[in-house]
């Protein structure tokens, strides 16, 4: 219970500072905001109009009474209007959040499997080209993963498209660039650890007595590899939803990560905002979520 | 640890991983430097009337879609990443240390505070701020500090402040201390060596994280401003031709994952030892 509260206590902290810096972005970004919400709509901004719109949307406050205005709307799901169209923020991540996960869903599977694939074979032909192929990918930028799986999948075989979200194929590329990157932490923590677990006595010991190997593996040494594998999972998890943005441009994958960039381009702070939150939030949450189950599995880690 | 580590022997498949990856990254990093100096051709000034040429004699890779030389190009472009990367670097490693170390060595409050600098840091979606960062600032060398360097420092201060503490109450350091050292002579010539090691395996592996974040962000159009380019710039330039020509995307792609791996190499050998 005590350990609970410490780590709701560290995460809400940490939640805390990632509002504050997003909420900074605005002040940090060159230019008044009333007048380029004043000139993107068209109008010819005027020293009475510009003083007319900052005093309607709060600019003449101290910061942290802006601040505190600010999370409390974030708070209750608005996360403002965008300088360009000014519609609300919140339905349009809302409607491209799904692509974005599905795809960071999509290389999890990925990810786990070659993970497992690896590790419970590492001898055979298909763990030694995953552990090969991963050691390479994991020193590699993601893009130019998926730069050189299109080449040769796509333009090469025309096996696959190069991209867009329709079509059952289409996510299969994408995912596997997502999920290669993935896959090069998780191998390298369960090879280690799994072939730890299966020198232990005990699991020996059940293997001597006529226990399958599989058996073996996946209720014996499994559960004692798995607390690193947990942990890197969450981070894993955290990575792939952050990470999605590359992916996304590269592929022109319509998520959230698109929408960002998309965003910055237009210099649209509010709805650059709302990413950087909302991805951001999403990390910290998985990181944290990934300690309680680790709390779960291994009882040692409660102890302070 | 209990055991042999079973990716002990995989990772140094073998002995020599460490040079050879020594060796290929001073073999990219003499590419990059003196093959712009070299070449009789300009990697920044387009000529349309030679634009997509196939590799030939005159243009071993062949030329982009200005017309510029794809081989000079790459060279001109991978010296740009790796100043980026080195400076960037340089800069985080000299905080992290610096910090860790001066954390280290005083204990108490500042001790605390690094850590839970630290760990709040580490918690933070680094990549997610620095690209809202590079969003939101100008583009330009000093807004590419600004984006890397907050979240840059962290492993160097964590691994300076363990090695730190780890010498700190040792009898040549507190002999030093008695003495009256200053706290900055402890900092150079005590503590400095002992910790040396272990945060120069930290550095370079953070050499190749930074090179991966600076190249991603120019990737997604948030580096430096035209016509100065790194890899990642020469890709998102490429892939609009990805069917038509796609050795512009692939000759950056393919230096910058040559460079990954030589890091990797160099990174393994070193915490193996």
């Amino acid at each position: 219970m005590r350990f609970l509260l410490r780590r709701a206590m560290e995460t809400l902290l940490v939640l805390l500072v990632l509002s504050v810096l997003v909420f900074l972005l605005t002040s940090l970004a060159p230019g008044d905001p009333a007048e380029e919400i004043l000139r993107r709509g068209g109008i010819q901004p005027t020293a009475a109009s510009i003083a007319a719109l900052r005093a309607e949307l709060g600019l003449e406050l101290p910061l942290p009474v802006r601040y505190v205005r600010w999370l409390s709307d974030v708070v209750r799901g608005d996360l403002g209007l965008s300088y360009v169209d000014r519609s609300p923020v919140t339905g349009e991540i809302l409607s491209r959040l799904p692509a974005t996960l599905r795809l960071a869903g999509a290389a999890a599977l990925v990810a786990a499997g070659l993970a497992l694939l690896a590790s419970l074979r590492p001898r055979g032909l298909g763990g030694r080209v995953i552990t090969a192929v991963t050691v390479v990918v994991a020193s590699v930028p993601p893009y130019i993963v998926g730069i050189l799986l299109i080449s040769v999948v796509a333009v090469g075989l025309r096996a696959l498209p190069t991209g867009g979200g329709s079509g059952p194929g289409a996510v299969v590329l994408p995912a596997l660039t997502l999920g290669l990157a993935g896959a090069a932490t998780l191998t390298r923590l369960l090879r280690a650890d799994l072939g730890q677990a299966l020198a232990l006595p005990f699991v020996r010991l059940a293997a001597a007595k006529g226990l399958s190997a599989r058996r073996a593996v996946t209720v014996h040494a499994l559960r004692v590899a798995a607390p690193n594998a947990i942990t890197a999972g969450g981070a894993v998890l955290a990575d792939l939803v952050a990470g999605a943005v590359v992916v996304e441009t590269l592929f022109s994958w319509p998520g959230v990560g698109q929408l960002a960039i998309s965003a910055i381009r237009q210099r649209d702070v509010p709805v650059v905002q709302a990413y950087v939150l909302v991805i951001g939030a999403a990390t910290v949450l998985l990181l944290a979520l990934a300690d309680l189950c680790l709390a779960a599995a291994d009882p040692r880690v409660r102890r302070p | 640890m209990n055991g042999p580590d079973p990716t002990r022997r995989l990772r140094s498949a073998s002995p020599g991983t460490g040079r050879a990856g020594i060796a290929i990254l001073a073999a990219i990093v003499a590419f990059c430097g003196l093959a712009p100096l070299l070449s009789p051709h300009d990697p920044y000034l387009p000529d349309p009337a030679l634009a997509l040429l196939p590799p030939s004699t005159r243009h071993w890779l062949g030329t982009d879609q200005l017309g510029r030389d794809l081989l000079t190009r790459t060279a001109a472009a991978g010296a740009v990443s790796f100043v980026t990367a080195f400076a960037i670097t340089a800069i985080t490693t000299a905080l992290g240390t610096l910090a860790g170390a001066a954390a280290g060595l005083a204990g108490g409050l500042p001790e605390r505070l690094l850590r839970h600098a630290a760990t709040v840091a580490l918690a933070l979606p680094g990549l997610t701020l620095a690209l809202a960062l590079a969003g939101v600032l100008p583009p330009g060398p000093g807004t590419m500090v600004a984006a890397l360097v907050p979240f840059g420092w962290v492993n160097c201060g964590l691994v300076a402040h363990t090695a730190t503490r780890r010498v700190a109450t040792s009898d040549f350091v507190l002999a030093t201390r008695a003495l009256g050292a200053s706290p900055s002579y402890l900092l150079r010539r005590t503590i400095g060596p002992h910790i040396a090691g272990p945060v120069l395996t930290v550095a370079t592996a953070d050499l190749a994280r930074t090179l991966i974040a600076a190249t991603s962000l120019s990737f997604l159009g948030l580096g430096l401003p035209p016509p100065v380019t790194d890899w990642g710039g020469m890709v998102t330039d490429a892939v609009p031709l990805l069917i038509a020509a796609p050795r512009l995307a692939i000759a950056p792609a393919l230096a910058l994952a040559l460079t990954g791996v030589a890091i990797t190499l160099v990174v393994d050998a070193r915490r193996l030892r």
